[in-house]
């Protein structure tokens, strides 16, 4: 195919995206190297201008890369004040010549990583890392006190092994993943340019996630022959797929549960008149749903009619002719791709019952609530895929007695072997000096 | 917005500063601390992917490094403390003569500068614990 001109275009985005990333870490290593202790040649101030150099070109490219828009303002405070906590106790931990203030910046890093811990639906992870770190760090810091009673400075406190090799190796390994992440992110240009440079692992991809779907296999086909996709519309695609439930069905998904809700007041008074208002608010309902998780009927022409739920995460775009690939193929999208399937065909089912009853000669008030809460139920459950379990805590001790149960019994023998190893080794032999 | 990335960032980053200190510092607490920290950046790694799965399996994984950890500081510091009693030292560099065969040994060019009036002043001296009071009788009948 025509793959040298895109390959070297490729090269060029991936090239010029590593830019930003490399100043970085030259200013992250320049500045280690600087601060490191050592008995000559420490230059902090110097050392520290360049780590906020750095880490201000870092937060400018992140916010340029994914930054996005701020809906969660708040949220988004909250990260930076935390990330900015732990970096900033662990730097001092790295560079700090006293190995209590050592302990003291470590204990910060941690507090920074359980904040970033709370914003991400661990609290039970948070309360485990404080407990367990903060017994671990004033046992550290008993330690500190009782073995580093050195006068004045001292070969362990005040020099470094290889302060400039060192730092070259730490930071380049971070720069490396962060830019790794940069390639992989969807949506991206470089990232589209380095999937399309690889066609014959995308087509792969391609024909592993038609599985999923059964009666689409045909399409999966043509599209593997076909080749290459454009790389824009890829790039969008890929953009539209990151999140299970978008904004927009979702607000879809919550109106037409609004609707249901005001079912009462609908229904209320005699249910045989106003026929024409009460099936069209019911309408309404169903063609919200619709719009999200599409029809069990298909339209006049004889074609299914998909929502945009489905189209995003498991058919083709017929429009442009170019096959999406479905990259999340993890439980939580199938569970959401079987939910959809059954609101989609108990939609139908509620709507056909609900216009039966209404325009029956002696609609059942019984019937009509019971299909409207069955509806309802599986709308619900629908919204509910897409977000964590409310009750972590409770879930997390289900999923580790439960399948993990042999793992944390074999942690739990782990730490017995552990104390008792460290009473063997620590203890004193008769005759021993010390 | 804070996506899966940002997360995915800090915990690479807090994982290059641990590996730098490790590699770098030479008190063996320092080294065991940093250690820690890049423990720390695998489990915000482990914490943010469970958060975009909307699964548990994450928090579990994470939930077993800890306890790893655990187990890891137990035998480190009692380690450190045998270190400790047989070299005087908590430098690293003291069992370099463990190394590799064929790697040359770390030598230290610079002379590590005189403590300063006030560094001398900081050392806390304490007296003796334990030992047997020595009062003579004479002193203890003045005391009396």
């Amino acid at each position: 195919m025509h793959e040298v001109p895109m390959e070297a275009s490729s090269l060029s985005t991936m090239l010029n995206s590593i830019g930003p990333v490399a100043l970085v870490v030259v200013l992250a290593v320049i500045g280690s190297s600087w601060l490191l202790p050592r008995p000559r040649g420490r230059f902090v101030s110097g050392g520290v201008t360049a780590w906020v150099a750095a880490v201000v070109i870092l937060a400018v490219w992140l916010y340029e890369r994914w930054g996005r828009p701020t809906s969660d303002a708040v949220g988004s405070l909250l990260f930076v004040l935390f990330a900015l906590a732990a970096l900033l106790g662990g730097a001092t931990l790295v560079v700090q010549r006293n190995p209590a203030r050592g302990a003291m910046a470590f204990a910060f890093s941690i507090l920074g990583v359980c904040g970033l811990f709370l914003l991400l639906a661990a609290p039970f992870l948070m309360a485990v890392t404080i407990i367990v770190y903060a017994g671990a760090i004033i046992v550290t810091f008993l330690f500190v006190l009782m073995l580093s009673r050195t006068a004045g400075p001292s070969d362990e406190n005040d020099r470094s092994r290889e302060p400039l090799l060192g730092s070259l190796a730490g930071f380049a390994f971070a720069g490396l993943v962060l830019w790794l992440l940069h390639l992989s992110t969807p949506g991206d240009e470089s990232a589209s340019a380095f999937a399309t440079a690889a066609p014959e692992w995308k087509t792969e991809r391609k024909g592993g996630m038609a599985k999923i779907d059964e009666g689409q296999t045909g399409n999966w086909k043509e599209s593997r022959s076909e080749g290459t996709a454009p790389e824009a519309t890829t790039a969008r695609a890929h953009k539209d797929l990151l999140t299970v439930l978008t904004n927009a069905e979702r607000q879809k998904l919550q109106e037409a549960l609004r609707r249901l809700d005001q079912a009462g007041e609908v229904l209320a008074g005699d249910l045989r008149h106003d026929r024409e208002k009460r099936i069209e608010h019911f309408e309404a309902v169903k063609d919200l749903v619709v719009q999200v998780v599409g029809a069990a009927r298909e339209d006049e022409m004889g074609a299914a009619i998909e929502g945009t739920l489905s189209e995003r995460l498991l058919l083709p775009v017929h429009a442009t002719g170019v096959s999406m690939p479905l990259y999340r193929s993890d439980p939580q999208v199938r569970g959401i791709i079987a939910q959809a399937r059954r609101v989609r065909a108990t939609n139908w089912e509620v709507f056909k019952q609900i216009e039966g009853q209404l325009l029956s000669e002696r609609p059942e008030r019984v019937t009509l609530e019971r299909e409207i809460q069955a509806l309802r139920r599986e709308l619900v459950l629908l919204l509910g895929y897409g977000e964590m379990p409310a009750r972590t805590v409770s879930n997390l001790a289900y999923v580790m007695y439960s399948e993990y149960l042999l793992a944390v019994e074999a942690i739990g023998v782990l730490l017995l072997i552990a104390t008792v190893g460290a009473v063997a080794v620590a203890q004193r032999y008769k005759g021993e000096g010390g | 917005m804070i996506t899966l990335w940002h997360c995915l960032a800090v915990g690479a980053i807090l994982f290059g500063l641990g590996l730098t200190g490790f590699l770098t510092r030479r008190n063996l607490i320092t080294m065991f601390l940093c250690a820690e920290l890049m423990l720390q950046g695998v489990a915000l790694n482990f914490a943010a992917f469970a958060r975009w799965h909307a699964q548990m399996y994450g928090q579990v994984f994470v939930i077993f490094a800890v306890a790893v950890a655990a187990a890891e500081a137990a035998l480190a510091l009692a380690l450190f403390l045998t270190l400790y009693r047989q070299a005087r030292s908590m430098d690293v560099s003291v069992w370099q003569s463990l190394r590799e065969a064929g790697v040359p040994a770390t030598v230290d060019p610079d002379p590590l500068p005189p403590p300063t009036a006030a560094e001398e002043e900081e050392i806390v001296h304490l007296p003796p614990a334990g030992l047997r009071p020595a009062i003579s009788r004479k002193e203890e009948h003045a005391g009396v």
